[in-house]
């Protein structure tokens, strides 16, 4: 077992090396416009440099984040035939497609920004097809991760019949308004077929496609956060507790920093150069806070898996 | 393993157990009645308590550095081990 483990752990961080491969060739090679270059005031390879640095600190993410699922993965192979292993193990499966859509979204991004980077309307079509992958795997994560926290909360069979917090559904309907309005507000309203918006498609097809799926999401995984953390709190045995504890605050921060960047991204449009200003600083800053999220939550995961296997 | 007799002393032992290590208790004396004393979790009888104890000791040192809590478990294992007429008066 012990062997399979560590296999699993350094077969994720291969794959990750990997990826980053791929992603520092994709900055190296694809093309960059004259006007991005033109942004800096550089020539093209110090602007490919520029772009590799300002990347550096979210590939780190992307590292801890396939050591953190893979170190879950490891817990959930130890549990067994346990009656907890099925949450646990949803719990592993949306947690790794949240830890692949970092890489895998940013090379898709550098990849459909530098397939036409003269061709305006292709940008167009690029900046579509970009926020719509940026939504895809979030949602499915969030929707796997919420299934799993359920399935924890039942098969521990604590907070039966327990209500949720009227604090937490008015957090999000705040929260969700803000964001309608924020979004809406940048549309031009006077059609709803205008795509005159920042995701650059009809309003409508922006309200269906966009603005309800991420909202969907975003309640899911914030129900998760809540399911786990009064599991956490109600669930009996001072050291399981503890390691629980670790696992769930793990959880919040990555969730949380997915929400929180999926909101700025939205509210933000991207740019094909890099910006480097205060926004690229609170993306970093969130992205780093799910970096930590993740190796909290390989802390929970190692100390939980400690407990089943000696 | 589900002993279910309520006196039995391996249900006593994961009552214990399941105050420190909650849903993993069961498994964690199954295991460590199979591993250590090599017999079946349901044959466990109070003369294997105190090997078992020992037992415990060891292993939960290498889940958790709070000897505190370890050495409350211990103690609360400990009890198990007295007649029960001499639980009764402490």
């Amino acid at each position: 077992m012990k062997k399979f483990t560590a296999n699993s752990s350094s077969g994720a961080i291969i794959i990750c090396i990997l990826l980053a491969a791929i992603f520092i060739s994709e900055q190296l090679l694809l093309p960059v416009s004259a006007a991005d270059t033109g942004y800096f005031g550089t020539s093209m390879s110090a602007y490919r440099l520029i772009s590799i640095m300002v990347n550096l600190p979210l590939v780190m993410v992307w590292f801890v984040a396939f050591w953190g699922y893979s170190r879950l993965k490891a817990f959930v192979e130890q549990l067994g035939d346990a009656p907890e292993a099925n949450g646990y193990q949803k719990l592993s499966t949306g947690l790794t497609w949240l830890a692949w859509s970092l890489p895998l979204l940013a090379i898709i991004n550098r990849f459909l920004a530098g397939l036409d980077t003269h061709n305006l309307n292709s940008r167009h079509t690029m900046t579509i097809i970009s926020n719509y992958f940026n939504l895809l795997m979030p949602l499915v994560a969030f929707i796997i991760i919420f299934v799993a926290t359920k399935s924890l909360v039942k098969s521990h069979k604590l907070l039966k019949g327990e209500a949720r917090s009227s604090l937490l559904m008015s957090v999000f309907l705040l929260f969700g308004a803000i964001y309608c309005y924020l979004v809406l507000k940048t549309a031009d309203l006077s059609s709803f077929s205008s795509s005159n918006n920042i995701y650059g498609i009809p309003v409508w097809l922006m309200i269906i496609t966009l603005i309800i799926p991420y909202l969907y999401g975003w309640f899911l995984g914030l129900l998760a956060v809540y399911d786990l953390s009064l599991l956490s709190r109600s669930v009996p045995g001072m050291l399981y507790k503890q390691a629980l504890w670790y696992l769930t605050s793990g959880l919040s921060a990555v969730i949380l920093s997915f929400i929180a960047i999926q909101y700025l991204a939205a509210l933000w449009p991207l740019k094909a150069h890099i910006v480097v200003d205060y926004r690229l600083i609170i993306i970093i800053l969130f992205r780093i806070i799910g970096g930590l999220g993740f190796i909290f939550l390989a802390v929970g995961a190692n100390k939980l898996k400690r407990i089943e296997e000696v | 393993m589900n002993s279910k007799t309520p006196a039995s002393v391996y249900s006593q032992v994961v009552k214990v157990t399941h105050t420190y290590l909650g849903p993993a208790a069961e498994r964690f004396i199954d295991r460590q009645v199979e591993n250590h004393l090599h017999k079946s979790p349901s044959k466990l009888t109070r003369s294997d308590l105190a090997a078992l104890i020992d037992w415990i000791r060891v292993i939960v040192s290498l889940i958790t550095e709070d000897t505190e809590i370890v050495e409350e478990y211990i103690s609360e294992l400990n009890k198990l081990t007295l007649p029960k007429s001499r639980k009764s008066e402490k």
